[in-house]
């Protein structure tokens, strides 16, 4: 009933909106007193949807791993017993992405989840997170996400889709399931599992596809080859002496759980350090902390392969290997004198530490190649030491690819009358050479469960909004099996459904919510409610891992050569190589903001996808920059802008996924809100037969200028700049090999020399209490970025889009530099985060005509925002420029009622900068601030390692290391006092508090 | 008393015995006269609009926020500051003019020093408008100021931007009072002139009760050479102390000792060079040739050819001293001036302020007006760009190489500079309808007729 007369203004009124009187207002009014609660989104009735989320904190305050019920969401007269307001609380659950779960602890604050990290309990995580994990938060609070079911577009309640749902799915068992489909992505949840047999059998003549643009099939098909039985692959990091990735990126966002392993073996000071060797047709993270690394075509990498194995089957035997090694391949590139110097180089070690060597295929070469790798490392004696092998659980799911090519023809056959897509994108997404869109509209009855209403949810007749998972029960496997809990945080901004969830709907038996589902599937487990409770508490089911198996090897196949071996640039064939991107992966991520404005871990690229070429083969084509180009493979063709980028392989385009995205939303881009795309979609070139390289590429550039918004390199560099870097390089990141480390270990401290530093002034801080410093292991860093998100989520740092950051006005408060070594034709990359170094002597102090900026007592750089006036001249007399300034309000939007929502993903402990005033890193004072009250309050010191840095927390290598520089014992004060550590830039007397390990590479001699 | 006599308007100064009467009725008339030449409402209209655009600019840069402008990391201060230390740079020949020249009894300073003098205080009203707004927060500049608070906040007085504000806030407030009190004869004598009680009430409450007794004159002249003994420190101190700004910052290319003689001189420079452009064609249109002889136009050629080889001198040091400190980064930084992205504007600084100036050494260049007004204009342009070389070159690429960039101002950037001038030109065109000019009293104590034997 509408409070409103519809024809006279009202004599009093609360809003514009309310004296107008209009339709649209008349329609608000309404549809507030109409909606049940739990559909209304929180823009129309946001004192209500707080009263929720208030007792939705409170329920789950008093009860770890209880999921509330509504009845639950009293008024605060009665605290729950150890909740205390404003008080944070961490919870255990699991991100489940592509397949791959990682378990993670989340801090909620009144309720709200705002900040992710690992849980050092899921072996796949080990208290790391990545990229993806740590915006998860920005995702789940995301303005665009769908608040309602659609019927052929149009908005309707969940109870429609419901009511739907039962008769059309009953009408269905009726027919056995005849024409239904279910589209799947990837998933390792054992509820999911369960449901999709029991499903199976409920629809004896329906089928079950999945489908994961990005997956790593190849690994699963290749040790299928290999061991006849599909196989999952561990690696032991740290017990290796030689690590061997042929187009693996061994560290990636996938493989946080190899970064303690990997940083074990990166410490010179204990001795003993691991060479990584790195074969890639274009520079991943662990081709920068690589010892030596070979940029080739991916298509080539297999003959490489090809050629280990004839090389090391020649002088090793091993009883347990079985049928011929491959032939040496005749690749007219093996023929080169740094190819065959690099391969020989790589046997000799491999032999030389047998059982303690690593050779690792990368998820984007073919399965025969990944087979070979596995008869490598049996004939290198690895398995079983650095090596291992674990059963895959779910042994009757197929190639994803093959999976939706049989889909996409039984929908153009009009085979299938109703499809049901459990998340994933395939209208967006799928191969080119799929015309999957084509194909849905010969579908009757389609559903779409997704987050957004994406490409997909507006080419299905229904779409339901999918629940978050940090609102949402679930569960998940780890890599090596082990179960773990996906626990809700909050409950469901906009009453979504879980796949599992959906799943139990159109079931229609069993337990119909996602607690239910998930105790009937872990039940036999977890009977017992005190084991149950454990496990929710734990996030991980223990015990529940596989043990590792030794699978026997079989016949390999031969490795196919690709057409051309030698450089293909002159027959105007390129390699083209279809990569999932480092900020969108597949493009799931689009409209997030963080990781729409995350800098590209190479390139330092935001907003925009590229074409990767060499320079070298940028000049053979006369392709300049940072122009226009239309890249083509296979008779298709895209427009899009080509960055040269050295440490790319010759001959080799790279090209990112996750671009272009047309139903994203108000980041990523929107069509009907008419948001142009971010990027250009690459999807197009990609065909399922070549769905990670393609050859036969071609690029032609049409000249016309791009401007692509990188935060480093902004400007084209000209000789005198390149010359000066070059220069400064060895001061800035110093660098050396450890034969030299092992005669010189204080080799970075003779990178610069200068007079004995004094000071104008006596020190005006005793630093008698704390004195709080940082430690960054360059050796250590890869540049995955998961410091630089942490920071953006713990520190609300405003995303400030394209134009912005083409103005140079981003405003991280952690960056990670990027630099090449050496000529453009042949580099060496090296990465440097760079965050405020928190000086004794701090420059931008003494200039601060306010005081706004001031040295803590504890050696802190602070900034006072409520003084600061923005002069910006502690930012130009600050030597590192790692101060940002608020050029607008950079959170204007949260102005409109619809992004409201976004507020939530705000950390409380830390000050929403206004307008006009500087900003930079605070070494995470507010976590300083808690650690120090609640040691104070149990009148107690605190322990060395308790106050973590956002960046800290996060980092998978524990390349970044904070502490108490007055306790001699902390792990900071100890590194800091190794001769391998250095300040940067100390002869400018600043002091820094910031001290950066040099890094030390074990390079083989034979390399030089 | 002079004899009013009806002169056609706006013509040269009336032949004729008295040579006193003469001087006071070409410079007052100009006040009087009930309609100022058509050049003059033209002019005064362009102003006018400029002004208004600048208001429209600050307007919506108090809405929007100072990003409107180039500014951006890591070039942090951008126009506003190049704008600020240029006006204070013109600002400088007023002073020097008054106080200096005074007191080493130039006395051909008579002929301009008025002119100078307003034209000193406009400028710094114009250099005064932007600390202010170039501020993120630029509703609380006085946040800088001394002020005594409850919270006992103070300024930070470690800062070269908290000395600045002393520095030209005193150089301000002395140069208006240097200026205000020296007119206050020639105000009188308007007064005196007066025909309409308005007007009469008007210069009568300016000029403070003067009779022009001789105590009064006694006194005042005494406190005239009091003021130019005090304003004198101030012509080196304003300009070392914005030199501060940059000098004691640890910036390459910022962080030189040279930096205050350096600033001072290329001041001189510039002011001279504004002096000069104001009074062609002031002299041409108010009928002053008369009273602004060609011999001075010469002797400030003169001056700012010496100050413009100054300039260059400081230039050449710079690049010897970075180079002889052996520092990489300040090396670079000299390197990347000259050769760097921004070459362009280095070498149009240089050609238009040491290349340009020496065709002053010619006395055919110095006797004409038209070569004197386009190197002055010149000049002028050339130490706009040496602000900006210093600004912009030292801060686009410092230490780190990762944090390089490339500063390109927006047209909200050109919008409010070309907005200061019309603030600057409405102002002095105000001051030349309105008030005397010439220094009445003072130039006839130098006229030949107070010491020939009349």
């Amino acid at each position: 009933m509408s409070s409103v007369d519809n024809e006279k203004k009202p004599a009093f009124w609360r809003s514009l909106a309310e004296y107008e009187n209009n339709p649209a207002f008349r329609k608000f009014v309404e549809h507030e007193f109409a909606a049940p609660i739990e559909d209304t989104a929180p823009n129309s009735a946001e004192r209500r949807r707080f009263i929720q989320l208030m007792g939705a904190s409170f329920a789950l305050a008093g009860a770890t791993g209880c999921r509330w019920e509504e009845d639950h969401m009293l008024p605060h007269s009665r605290r729950p017993e150890g909740a205390v307001p404003g008080e944070s609380r961490y919870f255990a659950t699991t991100m489940d992405m592509g397949g791959n779960a990682v378990g993670l602890r989340v801090k909620s604050y009144d309720g709200r989840p705002i900040k992710i990290d690992g849980n050092p309990n899921h072996p796949d995580s080990l208290g790391a997170a990545n990229v993806f994990h740590q915006a998860s938060v920005l995702e789940l609070y995301d303005p665009d996400r769908s608040p309602k079911p659609t019927r052929s577009g149009e908005d309707v309640e969940m109870a429609d889709f419901d009511i739907f749902a039962k008769k059309h799915f009953s009408a269905l068992r009726g027919a056995r399931g005849q024409g239904l489909r279910v589209l799947a992505s990837a998933s390792s949840s054992p509820s999911q599992y369960r449901l999709r047999q029991q499903f199976l059998t409920a629809y004896p003549m329906a089928a079950w596809h999945e489908y994961e643009p990005i997956n790593d099939d190849n690994a699963r098909d290749g040790s299928a080859l290999a061991f006849g039985e599909p196989h999952v692959t561990h690696y032991n990091l740290k017990a290796a002496k030689v690590i061997v990735c042929l187009d693996a990126d061994l560290l990636g966002p996938s493989g946080i759980q190899h970064g303690p392993g990997f940083a074990a073996g990166r410490e010179p000071e204990t001795g003993d350090m691991s060479r990584i060797y790195a074969i890639e047709s274009s520079y991943s993270g662990t081709g920068i902390v690589s010892d030596h690394r070979l940029p080739l075509r991916s298509e080539l990498v297999g003959a490489v392969a090809a050629q280990l194995d004839a090389e090391i089957s020649r002088v090793r035997r091993n009883p347990k290997v079985v049928g011929a090694a491959q032939a040496a391949p005749t690749a007219a590139f093996l023929k080169d004198e740094r190819v065959k110097k690099f391969i020989s180089a790589v046997v000799k070690d491999l032999l030389d530490s047998t059982g303690n060597g690593i050779v690792v295929a990368g998820a984007q070469q073919p399965p025969e190649v990944h087979a070979v790798v596995h008869r490598l490392n049996a004939l290198l004696g690895n398995v079983g030491r650095t090596v291992t092998y674990t059963p895959v659980v779910d042994r009757s799911r197929k190639n994803y690819t093959e999976s939706l090519s049989a889909l996409v023809a039984d929908m153009a056959a009009g085979k299938v009358t109703t499809l049901v897509v459990l998340g994933g994108n395939p209208v967006y997404n799928s191969p080119g050479d799929q015309d999957f869109s084509a194909a849905l509209n010969k579908v009757e009855t389609s559903v779409h469960l997704s987050l957004f209403r994406d490409e997909t949810s507006s080419a299905c007749s229904w779409h339901v909004p999918m629940a978050h998972f940090l609102e949402s029960w679930g569960d998940a496997r780890s890599r090596n099996a082990t179960v773990s809990i996906v626990q809700p945080l909050i409950a469901p901004l906009y009453g979504g459904k879980s796949a599992i969830e959906l799943l139990a709907l159109i079931l229609r038996s069993g337990p119909q919510d996602g607690l239910g589902i998930v105790k009937a599937t872990l039940g036999r487990r977890l009977g017992d409610e005190r084991l149950w409770r454990k496990a929710v508490h734990d996030g991980v089911v223990m015990a529940s891992a596989m043990g590792p198996v030794m699978p026997a090897l079989k016949e390999m196949p031969l490795i196919a050569m690709p057409k051309h071996t030698e450089s293909t640039v002159g027959n105007g064939e390129l390699e083209i190589t279809f990569n999932a991107d480092a900020a969108l992966h597949d493009g799931r991520y689009s409209n997030i903001g963080w990781l729409q404005e995350l800098p590209d871990t190479m390139t330092k690229l935001t907003w925009d996808n590229v074409a990767l070429i060499h320079p070298t083969t940028a000049k053979q084509l006369g392709i300049r920059d940072a122009t226009m180009t239309t890249v083509s493979v296979g008779g298709k063709s895209i427009q899009i802008p080509v960055m040269v980028s050295p440490g790319q392989a010759e001959d080799s385009i790279r090209l990112n996924l996750g671009y272009g995205r047309t139903h994203a939303g108000v980041i990523g881009g929107s069509v009907k809100g008419g948001i142009a795309p971010v990027g250009v979609d690459t999807y197009a070139l990609r065909s399922s037969t070549a769905l990670h390289f393609a050859s036969g590429g071609k690029i032609t550039s049409n000249g016309e200028a791009v401007l692509l918004a990188t935060t480093q390199d902004k400007h084209a560099i000209d000789q005198a700049g390149i010359d000066a870097t070059q220069e400064r390089l060895p001061m800035l990141v110093r660098q050396s090999t450890l034969e030299e480390y092992k005669k010189h270990p204080d080799f970075v401290q003779h990178a610069v020399h200068h007079p004995k530093l004094l000071a104008l002034w006596e020190e005006p801080v005793p630093y008698d209490g704390h004195k709080w410093g940082l430690s960054v292991d360059l050796n250590k860093c890869n540049s995955c970025n998961a410091c630089v998100v942490a920071c953006n989520a713990e520190n609300n740092i405003p995303v400030v889009g394209k134009e912005r950051v083409l103005m140079g006005r981003e405003m991280h408060w952690i960056r990670i530099d990027r630099y090449f070594k050496g000529p453009p034709e042949d580099v060496e990359a090296v990465a440097q985060p760079v965050t405020c170094h928190h000086c004794d002597h701090a420059p931008c102090e003494q200039v601060c005509p306010v005081g706004a900026t001031m040295h803590s007592r504890e050696g802190l750089n602070d900034m006072v925002y409520n003084r600061c006036i923005g002069t910006r001249y502690c930012s130009n007399n600050c030597p590192y420029k790692v101060r940002r300034f608020n050029y607008f309000n950079f959170h204007e939007d949260m102005k409109q009622e619809k992004n409201a929502v976004k507020a939530m993903a705000f950390n409380p402990e830390v000050t929403v900068r206004v307008r006009g005033v500087m900003e930079k890193c605070t070494f995470c004072v507010q976590r300083i601030q808690n650690v120090k009250i609640k040691a104070k309050n149990a009148r107690r010191p605190i322990k060395d390692g308790e106050i973590k840095t956002a960046c800290q927390e996060t980092c998978p290598t524990g390349a970044i290391i904070f502490g108490d520089l007055n306790d001699r014992q902390s792990q900071v004060a100890r590194l800091q006092a190794v001769p391998r550590s250095y300040a940067m830039l100390a002869e400018l007397n600043v002091r820094p508090r910031l001290k950066y390990m040099g890094r030390v590479k074990n390079t083989n001699p034979e390399l030089g | 008393m002079a004899q009013i006599t009806h002169y056609s308007q706006w013509q040269d100064a009336p032949a004729g015995d008295n040579e006193f009467a003469k001087i006071t009725d070409a410079v007052v008339r100009v006040v009087e006269t009930p309609r100022p030449p058509p050049a003059w409402y033209m002019a005064f209209a362009l102003a006018l609009s400029w002004l208004g655009i600048l208001q429209l600019c600050i307007g919506f840069l108090f809405w929007e926020g100072i990003g409107i402008w180039g500014n951006m990391h890591p070039v942090a201060w951008g126009w506003p500051i190049v704008n600020f230390v240029f006006w204070v740079g013109i600002g400088h020949a007023g002073t020097l003019i008054s106080a200096v020249l005074f007191l080493f009894r130039q006395n051909w300073r008579t002929a301009i020093n008025r002119s100078a003098e307003a034209m000193t205080i406009f400028a710094v009203i114009c250099a005064l408008l932007f600390p202010g707004i170039h501020i993120g927060r630029p509703w609380l500049p006085y946040w800088m100021f001394p002020l005594p608070n409850q919270m006992d906040l103070w300024p930070q007085f470690r800062s070269p931007l908290a000395w600045d504000v002393f520095a030209v806030g005193t150089y301000f407030t002395v140069s208006l009072l240097f200026w205000y009190m020296g007119m206050i004869p020639d105000l009188a004598t308007i007064r005196n002139r007066a025909k309409s009680t308005l007007r009469r009430f008007i210069y009568g409450a300016l000029a403070m009760g003067w009779r022009g007794s001789s105590r009064q004159w006694h006194r005042y002249e005494r406190a005239y050479l009091i003021l130019a003994a005090l304003a004198t420190p101030l012509v080196l101190s304003v300009h070392s102390v914005v030199s501060f700004d940059f000098a004691t910052a640890q910036l390459p290319g910022w962080h030189t000792t040279i930096f205050p003689p350096y600033f001072v001189a290329g001041a001189i420079f510039s002011g001279f060079a504004m002096v000069v452009t104001l009074l062609i064609p002031a002299r041409q249109f108010f009928g002053l040739k008369g009273l602004i002889e060609m011999k001075h136009l010469d002797m400030m050629c003169r001056i700012i050819l010496a100050t413009g080889t100054i300039v260059g001198y400081a230039y050449a040091m710079e690049f010897f001293v970075a180079w002889y400190s052996g520092s990489h980064y300040e090396g670079f930084a000299f390197i990347n001036r000259a050769f760097g992205p921004y070459a362009w504007a280095y070498w149009t600084m240089v050609s238009c302020n040491v290349i340009f100036p020496q065709m002053f050494w010619f006395k055919k260049i110095r006797g004409n007006l038209w070569a004197m007004m386009l190197i002055c204009i010149v000049v002028n342009v050339g130490m706009w760009f040496e602000r900006f070389v210093i600004i912009a070159t030292s801060l686009h690429r410092d230490f780190l190489p990762s944090s390089w960039g490339y500063f390109i101002p927006t047209p909200f950037d050109f919008l409010v500079l070309m907005g200061s001038f019309g603030l600057f030109f409405t102002l002095f065109l105000l001051f030349c309808r309105f008030l005397p000019i010439v220094a009445i009293a003072e130039i006839k104590s130098v006229h030949p007729a107070a010491h020939g034997d009349h």
